[in-house]
């Protein structure tokens, strides 16, 4: 009776794990250089405990106008369109906090800023939060989820540890630009507020500034904490645009993207459409190349990006801008679009 | 020392009591500054590019104050922006740098009499090293976000040991203790009385 009862445990247990998965959206093929839990034995502590940086689980929000009185038109912020609703989340808060546990159109997400690696990224989390471990791997921000306590490196978004490891969260498509970019794109954009229910000094960024350019993120300056992968290439901090699929990781030189409005990138199955958009100024990237493709010129752009009866019916694959050092850390074997051989 | 006592200069004639309340007094200011540093360093005290006079309080329940952001850094109840200067409000931070205060005062205060008698006992020197270097770890356990003040600061390399820096405030108030407990057994007397 005793094993039996055991097994009706384990059953169940199994069961609940199922569970999360179905709350969680996941799926199973992250871009993984090493073995996940490769990642976690580079790992170490940031300095802080797990929630000593307190993710914001209740986000309040101002207009446009009052945000205006808090953003200057160049602070960095990150924003989010979906279901017909803009965010943007200021990346003066969100640089105390990393990741906001938000709900938007009925859907969870997680916003999530990483400051040492530049990388934001959103994420679907269903009923499950997820919070700020304390460690790091390549600089990176490790997130944890609060149901399963597995461990999440923002930039691979896959579990090195934890019932999930080597699945992978679905992302959804946050974008890196300045408050006067994404209040010309949204005028009705809602803004997160500075009532976090934590105390900060909001008005400062422990590491340096975006506007202006000063202290950590400057390009030139050295990175805090070990890597796995070095390459010169860039200097450290230089953003890229990057997109990963299952095969390959793709590095786009933002300069070159900028200069060229449109690039095709040829990959081991398939190709893939990049496209700049000078309102945000970041890219955006549809797989496969249609036929006939667009110009620049031809292209519009409305609040969920590039619109054109050419762009119809593709699939969007989701990309952001990350720190060069931070980018190759992770995908050593990067193919990188610069223009130069 | 033994006999060290008997060969002192008398404390109790006007000019030492006048140099006994001196040295009371840069103890007490050395305490405040070394508490102020230590808030500037956590990054409870920071100076605004723009001035703003606002008082913003958040939650003042228990297990808030107790929450801890980083190793012994707890979490602000209130935000007070005066002119250019910020304050994060942190009873316990305020704590902790109130014991800190004590203990730099305590060890100046040491010092400065042992020093004012050194021709009849030489202070060793092994004591006031155990003194400055309790004053430095504690300004070095500040940190912010994910790193720890020092690992800002940009020293390469120094980041993989950022899991020993939650001993730093420690060793701040062992050889701070310590070397007040050196001192006494010199002969140096309680804080804010003279050699009797």
């Amino acid at each position: 009776m005793h094993l039996i009862s055991r097994f009706a445990l384990a059953v169940a247990l199994a069961g609940s794990a199922t569970t999360y998965a179905e709350t969680m959206p996941l799926h199973d093929k992250p871009l993984l250089t090493h073995a996940p839990e490769r990642y976690w034995e580079e790992s170490l502590s940031g300095g802080p405990p797990k929630d000593g940086i307190p993710s914001i689980d209740a986000p309040d929000w101002w207009t446009a106008e009052r945000a205006d009185t808090f953003l200057s038109p160049h602070d960095r912020v990150i924003g989010v369109f979906r279901n017909g609703e803009a965010r943007a989340y200021p990346q003066r808060i969100l640089v105390w906090h990393e990741i906001v546990n938000d709900t938007i159109g009925g859907n969870g997400v997680s916003i999530t800023y990483c400051p040492l690696t530049g990388t934001a990224l959103g994420f679907l989390r269903g009923d499950n939060t997820l919070g700020v471990s304390g460690r790091l791997v390549n600089s990176n921000l490790i997130m944890y989820d609060r149901d399963t306590d597995s461990y999440w490196p923002q930039v691979l978004a896959a579990a090195v540890r934890g019932p999930h490891t080597g699945q992978a969260l679905e992302e959804i498509r946050v974008v890196w630009t300045t408050w006067e970019r994404w209040r010309e794109r949204h005028p009705r954009t809602r803004v997160l507020s500075d009532e976090t229910g934590f105390i900060r000094n909001y008005r400062r960024d422990p590491y340096g500034s975006y506007n202006p350019l000063e202290g950590y993120y400057v390009p030139d300056s050295g990175r805090f904490f070990p890597v796995m992968h070095e390459n010169g290439r860039y200097p450290p901090k230089q953003e890229i645009f990057g997109f990963r699929t299952a095969r390959e990781a793709v590095a786009v030189d933002r300069d070159h993207l900028r200069d060229q409005g449109l690039l095709i990138h040829q990959g081991p199955e398939q190709d893939y459409l990049i496209i700049h958009d000078p309102g945000l100024d970041t890219a955006w990237v549809f797989s496969p190349v249609p036929e006939q493709t667009p110009s620049h010129d031809e292209l519009r752009f409305g609040p969920q990006g590039p619109e054109h009866p050419e762009l119809e019916g593709l699939e969007p694959v989701n990309g952001f801008e990350a720190m060069w050092f931070a980018w190759y850390a992770f995908y050593p074997d990067t193919v990188v679009l610069s223009g130069v051989p | 020392m033994p006999g060290m006592r008997s060969t002192l200069i008398p404390w109790c004639s006007p000019v030492f009591r006048e140099r006994h309340q001196r040295a009371t007094l840069i103890a007490c200011a050395a305490g405040g500054f070394y508490a102020l540093l230590y808030l500037y360093a956590i990054d409870d005290l920071s100076l605004a590019d723009l001035r703003e006079w606002r008082l913003r309080i958040g939650s003042v329940e228990p297990e808030h104050m107790l929450r801890m952001r980083a190793p012994f850094l707890f979490e602000g109840v209130a935000l007070l922006s005066a002119g250019r200067i910020v304050w994060l409000i942190s009873p316990l931070n305020l704590a902790i740098s109130t014991l800190l205060a004590a203990l730099v005062a305590t060890n100046v205060h040491g010092m400065l009499s042992l020093h004012a008698a050194r021709n009849q006992c030489p202070v060793p020197a092994g004591s006031r090293a155990t003194a400055l270097g309790g004053l430095l770890p504690a300004l070095l356990a500040g940190g912010a976000c994910c790193a720890p003040t020092l690992v800002l600061i940009g020293i390469p390399g120094l980041a993989a040991y950022a899991a020993l820096f939650p001993w730093l405030l420690p060793a701040s108030v062992l050889l701070l203790l310590l070397s007040r407990l050196w001192q006494r057994r010199l002969g140096a007397p309680a804080f804010g009385r003279a050699f009797p």
